[in-house]
Protein backbone atom coordinates (compact mmCIF):
# COMPACT_ATOMS: atom_id res chain seq x y z
CA UNK A 1 0.00 0.00 0.00
CA UNK A 2 1.31 3.55 -1.07
CA UNK A 3 2.13 6.13 1.84
CA UNK A 4 -0.01 8.67 1.17
CA UNK A 5 1.07 12.57 0.50
CA UNK A 6 -0.31 15.76 0.96
CA UNK A 7 1.31 18.74 -0.05
CA UNK A 8 0.77 21.79 1.85
CA UNK A 9 0.94 25.25 0.07
CA UNK A 10 0.08 28.85 0.57
CA UNK A 11 1.53 32.33 0.12
CA UNK A 12 3.71 33.58 2.61
CA UNK A 13 2.09 34.72 5.93
CA UNK A 14 -1.36 32.53 5.24
CA UNK A 15 -1.27 30.46 7.67
CA UNK A 16 -0.02 27.13 6.51
CA UNK A 17 2.09 26.22 9.65
CA UNK A 18 -0.67 27.29 11.78
CA UNK A 19 -2.65 24.98 9.96
CA UNK A 20 -0.34 21.63 10.04
CA UNK A 21 0.50 22.50 13.30
CA UNK A 22 -2.94 22.19 14.59
CA UNK A 23 -3.53 19.49 12.69
CA UNK A 24 -0.35 17.38 14.19
CA UNK A 25 -1.52 18.29 17.95
CA UNK A 26 -4.98 16.13 17.24
CA UNK A 27 -4.21 12.14 18.85
CA UNK A 28 -5.43 10.90 15.22
CA UNK A 29 -2.67 12.53 13.40
CA UNK A 30 -0.34 10.16 14.71
CA UNK A 31 2.64 8.94 12.37
CA UNK A 32 3.19 11.64 10.61
CA UNK A 33 6.42 12.53 9.01
CA UNK A 34 6.76 16.38 7.78
CA UNK A 35 9.01 17.88 5.60
CA UNK A 36 9.67 21.96 5.29
CA UNK A 37 12.12 23.84 3.74
CA UNK A 38 12.33 26.02 6.86
CA UNK A 39 12.17 24.91 10.50
CA UNK A 40 9.22 27.08 11.96
CA UNK A 41 7.26 26.71 14.40
CA UNK A 42 5.48 23.75 13.83
CA UNK A 43 4.80 21.38 16.97
CA UNK A 44 6.35 17.76 16.30
CA UNK A 45 5.46 15.93 19.66
CA UNK A 46 5.22 12.20 18.42
CA UNK A 47 5.91 13.30 14.90
CA UNK A 48 9.04 13.06 12.37
CA UNK A 49 10.29 16.36 10.70
CA UNK A 50 13.04 16.49 8.41
CA UNK A 51 14.21 19.80 6.80
CA UNK A 52 14.90 19.28 2.86
CA UNK A 53 17.04 22.32 0.92
CA UNK A 54 15.14 22.70 -2.32
CA UNK A 55 17.06 21.36 -5.26
CA UNK A 56 15.70 21.17 -8.67
CA UNK A 57 16.71 19.34 -11.78
CA UNK A 58 15.24 19.85 -15.32
CA UNK A 59 14.07 16.99 -17.05
CA UNK A 60 15.22 16.73 -20.58
CA UNK A 61 12.07 18.78 -22.28
CA UNK A 62 13.49 21.76 -20.74
CA UNK A 63 9.77 23.38 -19.88
CA UNK A 64 9.85 25.13 -16.97
CA UNK A 65 7.33 23.43 -14.79
CA UNK A 66 9.09 20.24 -15.82
CA UNK A 67 11.69 20.37 -13.00
CA UNK A 68 12.11 17.35 -10.39
CA UNK A 69 12.95 18.37 -6.83
CA UNK A 70 15.32 16.24 -6.52
CA UNK A 71 16.18 17.47 -2.46
CA UNK A 72 12.67 15.31 -2.11
CA UNK A 73 13.39 12.50 -4.06
CA UNK A 74 16.37 11.73 -2.10
CA UNK A 75 14.56 12.76 1.56
CA UNK A 76 11.30 10.54 0.56
CA UNK A 77 13.53 7.66 -0.51
CA UNK A 78 15.96 8.25 2.49
CA UNK A 79 12.42 8.09 4.12
CA UNK A 80 11.15 4.85 3.01
CA UNK A 81 14.38 3.16 3.75
CA UNK A 82 14.75 4.15 7.07
CA UNK A 83 11.62 3.26 7.98
CA UNK A 84 11.74 -0.44 6.51
CA UNK A 85 15.17 -0.32 8.31
CA UNK A 86 13.46 1.07 11.50
CA UNK A 87 15.49 3.92 12.33
CA UNK A 88 12.91 6.42 12.24
CA UNK A 89 9.45 6.11 14.14
CA UNK A 90 6.90 4.68 12.04
CA UNK A 91 4.73 7.00 9.68
CA UNK A 92 1.66 6.15 7.42
CA UNK A 93 1.95 9.50 5.99
CA UNK A 94 3.49 12.38 4.75
CA UNK A 95 2.60 16.22 4.65
CA UNK A 96 4.85 18.16 2.85
CA UNK A 97 5.33 21.97 3.47
CA UNK A 98 5.86 24.19 0.65
CA UNK A 99 7.59 27.34 1.16
CA UNK A 100 5.18 30.32 1.03
CA UNK A 101 6.40 31.69 -2.82
CA UNK A 102 6.96 28.07 -4.12
CA UNK A 103 5.85 26.51 -7.38
CA UNK A 104 3.77 23.54 -6.27
CA UNK A 105 3.76 22.11 -9.53
CA UNK A 106 7.53 20.54 -9.54
CA UNK A 107 6.35 18.61 -5.96
CA UNK A 108 3.64 17.43 -7.83
CA UNK A 109 5.57 16.49 -10.94
CA UNK A 110 8.37 14.61 -8.38
CA UNK A 111 5.56 12.72 -6.65
CA UNK A 112 3.99 11.90 -10.42
CA UNK A 113 7.37 11.34 -12.18
CA UNK A 114 10.25 9.31 -10.13
CA UNK A 115 9.66 5.87 -10.56
CA UNK A 116 10.98 4.95 -6.86
CA UNK A 117 8.35 7.39 -5.16
CA UNK A 118 5.26 6.91 -7.51
CA UNK A 119 5.50 3.37 -6.32
CA UNK A 120 5.89 4.21 -2.73
CA UNK A 121 3.93 7.14 -2.69
CA UNK A 122 0.69 8.53 -3.49
CA UNK A 123 0.12 12.13 -3.78
CA UNK A 124 -3.64 12.34 -2.00
CA UNK A 125 -4.00 15.84 -2.70
CA UNK A 126 -2.90 19.75 -2.60
CA UNK A 127 -4.20 21.85 0.24
CA UNK A 128 -3.80 25.85 -0.40
CA UNK A 129 -4.43 28.47 2.17
CA UNK A 130 -5.16 31.73 1.54
CA UNK A 131 -5.30 34.71 3.69
CA UNK A 132 -8.88 35.49 4.53
CA UNK A 133 -7.26 39.33 5.40
CA UNK A 134 -5.62 39.67 2.50
CA UNK A 135 -6.81 37.39 -0.08
CA UNK A 136 -4.83 36.22 -3.13
CA UNK A 137 -1.03 37.93 -3.33
CA UNK A 138 0.05 37.73 -7.10
CA UNK A 139 0.77 35.10 -9.85
CA UNK A 140 2.08 32.70 -7.24
CA UNK A 141 -0.67 32.71 -5.45
CA UNK A 142 -2.86 32.26 -8.19
CA UNK A 143 -0.92 29.26 -9.25
CA UNK A 144 -0.88 27.77 -5.74
CA UNK A 145 -5.15 27.93 -5.63
CA UNK A 146 -5.42 26.51 -9.14
CA UNK A 147 -3.35 23.56 -8.54
CA UNK A 148 -4.90 22.73 -5.11
CA UNK A 149 -7.95 20.35 -4.20
CA UNK A 150 -8.49 21.99 -0.74
CA UNK A 151 -8.74 25.62 0.35
CA UNK A 152 -8.54 26.87 3.38
CA UNK A 153 -9.33 30.22 4.17
CA UNK A 154 -7.52 31.50 6.68
CA UNK A 155 -7.97 33.97 9.96
CA UNK A 156 -11.59 33.78 9.04
CA UNK A 157 -12.07 35.34 12.96
CA UNK A 158 -10.73 38.86 11.38
CA UNK A 159 -11.26 38.54 8.08
CA UNK A 160 -13.68 41.95 7.24
CA UNK A 161 -17.36 40.86 7.24
CA UNK A 162 -18.49 39.47 4.30
CA UNK A 163 -14.74 39.19 2.67
CA UNK A 164 -15.09 35.58 3.52
CA UNK A 165 -17.67 35.26 1.45
CA UNK A 166 -16.15 37.40 -1.36
CA UNK A 167 -12.84 35.57 -0.91
CA UNK A 168 -14.53 31.89 -1.33
CA UNK A 169 -16.48 33.36 -4.42
CA UNK A 170 -13.38 34.53 -6.14
CA UNK A 171 -11.72 31.21 -5.48
CA UNK A 172 -14.70 29.41 -6.89
CA UNK A 173 -14.36 31.17 -10.05
CA UNK A 174 -10.65 30.18 -10.33
CA UNK A 175 -10.43 26.74 -9.05
CA UNK A 176 -14.23 24.99 -9.47
CA UNK A 177 -13.14 21.69 -8.55
CA UNK A 178 -11.57 22.81 -5.15
CA UNK A 179 -13.38 22.17 -1.66
CA UNK A 180 -13.02 25.41 0.41
CA UNK A 181 -13.35 25.58 3.69
CA UNK A 182 -13.23 28.77 6.52
CA UNK A 183 -11.10 28.58 9.34
CA UNK A 184 -9.78 30.39 12.32
CA UNK A 185 -6.35 29.53 13.81
CA UNK A 186 -6.27 26.52 11.52
CA UNK A 187 -9.26 24.69 12.78
CA UNK A 188 -10.30 22.13 10.32
CA UNK A 189 -11.22 18.56 10.52
CA UNK A 190 -8.57 15.83 10.01
CA UNK A 191 -10.77 14.41 8.31
CA UNK A 192 -11.65 16.86 5.36
CA UNK A 193 -8.03 17.41 4.76
CA UNK A 194 -6.55 14.07 5.13
CA UNK A 195 -9.02 11.24 4.17
CA UNK A 196 -7.97 9.54 1.29
CA UNK A 197 -9.08 6.02 1.96
CA UNK A 198 -12.49 7.33 2.30
CA UNK A 199 -13.28 10.14 0.04
CA UNK A 200 -15.18 9.80 -3.24
CA UNK A 201 -13.05 10.45 -6.24
CA UNK A 202 -16.37 11.48 -7.88
CA UNK A 203 -16.83 14.03 -5.23
CA UNK A 204 -16.64 16.87 -7.70
CA UNK A 205 -19.41 19.69 -7.81
CA UNK A 206 -19.40 21.40 -11.20
CA UNK A 207 -22.21 23.44 -12.27
CA UNK A 208 -22.42 24.78 -15.96
CA UNK A 209 -21.17 28.43 -15.57
CA UNK A 210 -20.39 31.19 -17.79
CA UNK A 211 -18.06 30.20 -20.80
CA UNK A 212 -15.22 31.69 -18.95
CA UNK A 213 -14.74 33.33 -15.35
CA UNK A 214 -12.58 36.26 -16.09
CA UNK A 215 -10.27 36.50 -13.38
CA UNK A 216 -6.78 38.48 -11.66
CA UNK A 217 -3.91 38.27 -12.89
CA UNK A 218 -4.92 36.72 -16.55
CA UNK A 219 -5.85 33.80 -14.80
CA UNK A 220 -9.27 32.45 -16.13
CA UNK A 221 -11.37 29.02 -15.91
CA UNK A 222 -13.67 27.23 -17.74
CA UNK A 223 -15.80 24.13 -17.98
CA UNK A 224 -16.53 22.18 -20.38
CA UNK A 225 -19.65 19.85 -20.48
CA UNK A 226 -19.40 16.92 -23.48
CA UNK A 227 -21.61 13.91 -24.11
CA UNK A 228 -19.76 10.42 -24.34
CA UNK A 229 -15.61 11.04 -25.80
CA UNK A 230 -13.50 8.56 -27.36
CA UNK A 231 -11.14 7.49 -24.44
CA UNK A 232 -8.27 7.43 -27.39
CA UNK A 233 -9.25 10.28 -29.01
CA UNK A 234 -9.58 12.31 -25.60
CA UNK A 235 -5.79 10.57 -24.87
CA UNK A 236 -3.99 12.22 -28.16
CA UNK A 237 -5.74 15.75 -28.13
CA UNK A 238 -4.89 15.75 -23.88
CA UNK A 239 -1.19 15.01 -24.96
CA UNK A 240 -1.03 17.64 -27.53
CA UNK A 241 -2.57 19.81 -25.80
CA UNK A 242 -0.59 20.02 -23.13
CA UNK A 243 2.66 20.07 -25.10
CA UNK A 244 1.57 23.03 -26.72
CA UNK A 245 0.06 24.74 -24.18
CA UNK A 246 0.98 22.77 -20.51
CA UNK A 247 2.86 26.42 -19.51
CA UNK A 248 -0.30 28.19 -20.12
CA UNK A 249 -2.45 25.54 -18.57
CA UNK A 250 -2.38 25.49 -15.32
CA UNK A 251 -4.77 22.59 -14.45
CA UNK A 252 -7.19 20.42 -16.47
CA UNK A 253 -9.54 17.99 -13.92
CA UNK A 254 -12.65 16.26 -14.68
CA UNK A 255 -14.51 12.96 -15.70
CA UNK A 256 -15.21 11.48 -18.62
CA UNK A 257 -17.89 9.43 -20.09
CA UNK A 258 -16.12 7.40 -22.22
CA UNK A 259 -19.02 4.70 -22.20
CA UNK A 260 -18.43 2.28 -19.51
CA UNK A 261 -20.42 1.81 -16.04
CA UNK A 262 -18.63 5.01 -14.89
CA UNK A 263 -16.33 7.89 -15.95
CA UNK A 264 -12.82 8.61 -15.88
CA UNK A 265 -11.32 10.81 -13.49
CA UNK A 266 -8.69 13.08 -14.70
CA UNK A 267 -7.00 15.17 -13.29
CA UNK A 268 -3.47 17.23 -14.82
CA UNK A 269 -0.95 20.07 -13.56
CA UNK A 270 0.51 22.05 -15.92
CA UNK A 271 2.32 18.88 -17.65
CA UNK A 272 2.44 16.46 -14.88
CA UNK A 273 -0.26 13.86 -15.66
CA UNK A 274 -1.88 11.95 -12.78
CA UNK A 275 -3.22 7.94 -13.60
CA UNK A 276 -6.35 8.09 -14.92
CA UNK A 277 -8.78 6.58 -12.07
CA UNK A 278 -11.56 4.28 -13.68
CA UNK A 279 -14.48 4.66 -11.90
CA UNK A 280 -17.20 2.63 -11.06
CA UNK A 281 -20.40 4.12 -10.97
CA UNK A 282 -21.62 8.36 -11.61
CA UNK A 283 -21.84 10.55 -8.67
CA UNK A 284 -25.35 11.15 -9.95
CA UNK A 285 -27.66 10.85 -13.04
CA UNK A 286 -25.63 13.45 -15.51
CA UNK A 287 -23.62 11.80 -17.83
CA UNK A 288 -22.27 14.11 -19.39
CA UNK A 289 -18.17 14.41 -19.28
CA UNK A 290 -17.29 17.84 -17.17
CA UNK A 291 -13.74 19.21 -17.72
CA UNK A 292 -12.19 22.23 -16.36
CA UNK A 293 -9.50 24.24 -17.32
CA UNK A 294 -7.64 26.86 -15.41
CA UNK A 295 -5.28 28.66 -17.33
CA UNK A 296 -4.26 31.90 -19.41
CA UNK A 297 -5.73 32.18 -22.40
CA UNK A 298 -8.14 29.93 -22.47
CA UNK A 299 -11.06 29.72 -25.24
CA UNK A 300 -13.92 27.49 -23.98
CA UNK A 301 -15.64 27.47 -27.42
CA UNK A 302 -11.88 26.28 -29.11
CA UNK A 303 -11.62 23.59 -26.59
CA UNK A 304 -14.78 22.51 -26.98
CA UNK A 305 -14.77 22.42 -30.80
CA UNK A 306 -10.67 20.64 -30.84
CA UNK A 307 -11.99 18.13 -28.62
CA UNK A 308 -14.90 17.32 -30.56
CA UNK A 309 -13.35 17.49 -34.27
CA UNK A 310 -10.95 14.37 -32.43
CA UNK A 311 -13.52 12.66 -30.92
CA UNK A 312 -15.21 12.20 -34.51
CA UNK A 313 -12.31 11.80 -36.25
CA UNK A 314 -11.86 8.66 -34.01
CA UNK A 315 -15.30 7.29 -34.62
CA UNK A 316 -15.18 7.67 -38.29
CA UNK A 317 -18.66 5.52 -38.70
CA UNK A 318 -20.66 7.97 -35.98
CA UNK A 319 -22.77 10.55 -37.66
CA UNK B 1 -5.97 1.20 -34.88
CA UNK B 2 -8.01 4.06 -34.65
CA UNK B 3 -5.47 5.57 -32.50
CA UNK B 4 -2.67 5.10 -35.32
CA UNK B 5 -5.24 6.44 -38.06
CA UNK B 6 -5.89 9.61 -35.79
CA UNK B 7 -2.28 9.99 -35.27
CA UNK B 8 -1.55 10.04 -38.77
CA UNK B 9 -4.10 12.84 -39.94
CA UNK B 10 -3.50 15.19 -37.26
CA UNK B 11 0.54 14.85 -38.12
CA UNK B 12 -0.14 14.82 -41.82
CA UNK B 13 -2.00 17.65 -40.94
CA UNK B 14 1.65 19.71 -40.22
CA UNK B 15 3.65 17.45 -42.99
CA UNK B 16 4.89 14.79 -40.55
CA UNK B 17 4.68 10.66 -40.65
CA UNK B 18 5.11 8.50 -38.26
CA UNK B 19 6.50 4.92 -38.90
CA UNK B 20 6.69 1.72 -37.15
CA UNK B 21 10.20 0.57 -36.74
CA UNK B 22 10.61 -2.91 -35.90
CA UNK B 23 7.55 -2.92 -33.45
CA UNK B 24 9.48 -1.10 -30.60
CA UNK B 25 10.44 2.26 -31.84
CA UNK B 26 8.98 4.66 -34.01
CA UNK B 27 10.35 7.14 -36.79
CA UNK B 28 8.96 10.56 -37.55
CA UNK B 29 9.52 12.03 -40.54
CA UNK B 30 8.87 15.57 -42.22
CA UNK B 31 8.76 16.27 -46.00
CA UNK B 32 12.07 17.44 -46.05
CA UNK B 33 13.16 13.95 -45.25
CA UNK B 34 14.41 14.89 -41.79
CA UNK B 35 13.49 12.64 -38.90
CA UNK B 36 13.45 11.87 -35.50
CA UNK B 37 13.41 8.45 -33.28
CA UNK B 38 10.39 8.51 -31.47
CA UNK B 39 10.93 5.88 -28.35
CA UNK B 40 7.11 5.88 -27.59
CA UNK B 41 3.63 7.16 -28.37
CA UNK B 42 3.92 9.89 -25.45
CA UNK B 43 6.65 11.51 -26.75
CA UNK B 44 5.45 12.12 -29.95
CA UNK B 45 4.37 15.83 -29.66
CA UNK B 46 7.69 16.91 -27.71
CA UNK B 47 9.60 14.89 -30.69
CA UNK B 48 7.22 16.75 -33.58
CA UNK B 49 7.62 19.96 -31.84
CA UNK B 50 11.27 19.89 -32.14
CA UNK B 51 11.45 18.43 -35.84
CA UNK B 52 8.94 21.30 -36.52
CA UNK B 53 10.06 23.75 -34.85
CA UNK B 54 7.09 24.83 -33.00
CA UNK B 55 4.70 23.53 -30.92
CA UNK B 56 1.74 21.55 -32.91
CA UNK B 57 -1.63 23.28 -31.92
CA UNK B 58 -4.15 21.12 -31.30
CA UNK B 59 -6.40 24.20 -31.30
CA UNK B 60 -5.27 25.20 -34.68
CA UNK B 61 -8.05 26.07 -36.31
CA UNK B 62 -7.31 24.32 -39.72
CA UNK B 63 -6.51 21.35 -38.21
CA UNK B 64 -9.91 21.52 -36.28
CA UNK B 65 -11.48 22.15 -39.87
CA UNK B 66 -9.53 19.21 -41.40
CA UNK B 67 -10.28 16.85 -38.58
CA UNK B 68 -13.87 17.69 -39.21
CA UNK B 69 -14.38 17.00 -42.78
Amino acid sequence: MKTPVVLVTGFLGSGKTTLISRLLERPDMGETAVIVNELGEIGIDHHLLRRVDERTVLLASGCVCCVLRGDLVDELRDLLDRRDAGEVPHFGRVVIETTGVADPTPIVMTLLSDPVVRNHYELESVVATVDGVHGLNGPESVKQVAVADRLVITKADIAATGGCANLEEQLARLNPTAHTRAATFGEVEPDWLFDGATRDPRDLDLVPGPGHRELDHDVRSCVLFLDEVDWTAFGLWLTMLLQARGQDLLRVKGFLNVGGDGPVLVNCVQHAVHPPVHLDGWPDEDRRSRLVFIGCDLDAERLRASLSAFDRAARPGRS
Amino acid sequence: MFRAALLDRVLGHFGLSLHDWAGSVYVLRDRKGASAVVQDIGAVWSEAERLLGRPLDPLDAALVAELSR
